[in-house]
């Protein structure tokens, strides 16, 4: 395609040469006979006015010296001619076709002699006329006219042979210089090639080059295009090795980042001068702090707390830096539940015995644990005030009675009552306590009795309305039919029932009731105790069950209560496969139901052991 | 006869406490929590405040807080029986002025004693 163009091109370039030669040819051609005629012209006329007018027209018929002209050889005479002073003709000759133009004469002795030109005019071509005087006894007697044709380029026509063998080794140049400058060109041509097929990815087609400068080139280029693409599967192959171990080395990387974003724990790695050179998400959470704030950045850019600032920069290069783990509790606010555990410890050598700088930082949320042993404490506290209050009576009444009180038999009557009544509050506080006790250690074991649920539940019903505590109230036992005789512990059921019995007595509001009533549908006997009373909040009800935990309303904190009847009841009624649901609507009262699944120890009666 | 205002809620004790503060010589009146205790105080002249500090409604402590407000010139001694197990409100009791705490498990004898000592010498 590129061959075929160049060519193309040569053909063009040829032809404007020889145009361009020919145009100056016939350029120099026609200035050429101009000139002649110029000269001829002069010089004739020169001669002509030199003759007298006699002999120049000599009259009867004789023929002047004009009519040589006639003969004249040149090619573009156009006239001759002798006018008189008022420009008529006396003699003239002129050459085929040619006309004499007429003028008159002017009276001025300068436009006697000279040249002029009559422009081409239709069915006559341009004209230059030389003239002048003839003079008989210094006397102008005539004027003598001799026009030439202007030359045409049409001349040129008469030399097309001329051109012919000017332009024939032209043409037959042209095609030898387009091989020969195709022979020169073909190397490139086939680098070209080469190079498409190298771009292509294609193996390059392996064509012998002809000889020239140019081949040795492109046969120095070639060597260094192999040489090239040896370098290049090279570099591809080693490409290939970084990319297996760099994907190697990510999934290593990655396995770690998993492992620290899975431990429980914010987790911070710290380089030996303290910047941040990784962080799991989980600090967001603990620390307020996204991974973007803390990445490359030093402690004291990014942590709020004194107390942690302090701690982490033990870890810097300094006189007192740390070289062993440490643990920092921590407060992040004072006026919020949340406790953190900071651990720090220096990075140790790697199992190939490479030692990093740096320092790991875990910080644990501890705030359930803390919350817990606060719980604990106030647990103890609780138990320690619930324990010191009917010691504090036993203690009054003991020492009235040692003194001029216990005289009175009334009074001894009544201490000796109150007296057994605290020793049984006592009682059967501890026994809660060593009920939830064992519960919690697994040792105890359900004895399962037949029980008739009907009676049972009248029974514990009664016994509690006997109590103080259920005055101005209304309690109701709602047993619709006959149930199904069910196998469970008693004793503890009974616990369970009485305490969600003695909460519902307990937080109900003055002239309230309390309704204990049983259902058995298909799958379960449930057991419900619904209240009057305040309810229990959303957020209290998730907790509701936890071991120590009293609602936070002050209602409820008024009554009396040590936050484990609950707990117990519950553990008791899993022990038994069950659960309680509660439902609740603040304000106007709960219900807790126990529900038992009928499964085969519900039902039947255990194997005697 | 000075009077007293006994406030808790324990019946029992409030029930033995009064046997035996008459007994000692002293008109007694008793409350059943903090705030009944408060009205009590706003209404009649009393000598001598002792109270409990683990109550419903009104605990001791914000009944010595509402006095120290509402009362600013009172001139009556409390006595103000707390436990071992509330070391942070022994402390405030500490701070409290004409005031003092008694340890639980009450003793009568020494309640009596220190009433005595007070109000024969309230310096």
């Amino acid at each position: 395609m590129r061959d075929e163009r160049i060519g193309l091109w040569m053909i063009v370039a040829s032809l404007g040469v020889i145009l361009v030669i020919t145009g100056l040819l016939a350029r120099q051609q026609v200035d050429l006979r101009r000139e002649q005629a110029r000269i001829q012209g002069v010089s004739l006329v020169r001669l002509l006015s030199q003759i007298p007018f006699e002999r120049l027209v000599p009259g009867g018929g004789q023929q002047g010296p004009l009519q040589v002209l006639k003969y004249t050889s040149h090619p573009d005479f156009a006239y001759a001619a002798i006018v008189s002073q008022q420009g008529e003709p006396i003699a003239e000759v002129t050459a085929p076709g040619a006309i004499v133009p007429h003028v008159s004469i002017g009276a001025e002795p300068t436009s006697w002699l000279g040249q002029r030109r009559f422009d081409a005019s239709e069915g006559s071509r341009s004209v230059r006329e030389f003239f002048a005087p003839v003079l008989s006894a210094d006397e102008v007697v005539a004027h003598v006219r001799i026009g030439f044709f202007d030359p045409g380029y049409g001349i040129v026509l008469k030399h097309t042979s001329f051109l012919g063998m000017l332009a024939l080794p032209i043409f037959l140049l042209t095609p030898l210089a387009y091989l020969m400058i195709r022979r020169e060109l073909r190397p490139l041509a086939l680098a070209h090639s080469h190079i498409t097929a190298l771009l292509d990815g294609r193996a390059p087609p392996g064509v012998r080059l002809p000889a020239g400068a140019l081949a040795e080139f492109m046969r120095s280029f070639n060597r260094f295009v192999s040489l090239a693409e040896q370098r290049f599967e090279q570099l591809q192959k080693e490409h290939a090795g970084l990319l297996t171990s760099s994907k190697i080395t990510s999934y290593h990387k990655n396995r770690i980042e998993s492992v620290l974003e899975t431990l429980p724990y914010g987790a911070l790695v710290l380089d030996e001068i303290g910047v941040v050179t990784y962080a799991n998400s989980k600090l967001d959470s603990l620390l307020g702090v996204t991974r973007s704030e803390l990445s490359g950045r030093r402690p004291q850019d990014w942590c709020q707390n004194p107390e942690l600032l302090a701690f982490l920069a033990r870890f810097h290069p300094g006189s007192d830096r740390l070289s062993r783990a440490a643990t920092l509790d921590l407060v992040p606010d004072a006026s919020k539940p949340q406790r953190l555990q900071v651990l720090a410890h220096p990075l140790v050598p790697t199992t190939a015995g490479v030692a990093i700088p740096g320092t790991l930082v875990l910080i644990r949320d501890v705030t359930a644990e803390s919350l817990e042993r606060m719980g604990q404490a106030e647990f103890v506290s609780h138990i320690a005030h619930e324990l010191k209050s009917p010691l504090n009576v036993l203690g009054m009444y003991s020492e009235t009675l040692l003194g001029e009180e216990g005289k009175s038999e009334d009074f001894r009557v009544e201490a000796c009552n109150i007296i057994h009544d605290e020793v049984e509050r006592l009682s059967s506080l501890i026994g809660t306590l060593l009920s939830i006790a064992r519960i919690e250690a697994g040792v105890v074991s359900l004895d399962r009795q037949r029980v008739r649920l009907e009676e049972f539940l009248k029974d514990i019903l009664d016994t509690m309305s006997r109590s103080d505590l259920c005055e101005d109230l209304n309690l109701t036992l709602e047993i619709p039919r006959e149930f199904t005789p069910i196998y469970v512990d008693k004793d503890l059921l009974r616990v369970a029932i009485n305490n969600l019995l003695t909460n519902a007595i307990k937080y109900n509001r003055k002239g309230g009731s309390v309704t204990l009533s049983a259902e058995e549908p298909e799958e379960a006997i449930c057991i419900c105790v619904r209240d009057t009373g305040v309810g229990i909040s959303v957020d209290d009800r998730r907790r509701i069950f936890d071991k120590f935990f009293r609602a936070g309303d002050s209602e409820t904190q008024a009554a009396s209560g040590h936050g484990l009847g609950l707990t117990l009841a519950n553990q008791i009624v899993e022990l038994h496969g069950g659960r309680i649901e509660l439902s609740s609507e603040p304000g106007e009262g709960s219900e807790f139901s126990i529900v038992l699944p009928k499964n085969p120890a519900l039902l039947r009666e255990p194997a005697a052991a | 006869m000075k009077r007293i205002l006994f406030v808790d809620d324990e019946p029992h004790v409030s029930r033995v406490a009064q046997l035996s503060l008459e007994r000692a010589g002293y008109e007694v009146e008793l409350a059943s929590d903090g705030l009944e205790g408060l009205e009590k105080l706003l209404a009649e002249p009393y000598d001598v405040l002792i109270t409990d500090m683990m109550m419903p409604r009104m605990n001791g402590r914000e009944l010595c807080e509402a006095i120290q407000e509402q009362i600013p010139e009172r001139k009556f001694f409390i006595f103000v029986i707390t436990s071992r197990s509330e070391p942070e409100h022994r402390e405030w009791a500490e701070s409290l002025p004409r005031a003092e705490f008694i340890e639980k498990p009450l003793s009568l004898s020494h309640l009596i004693s220190r009433l005595r000592q007070h109000l024969e010498d309230p310096s």
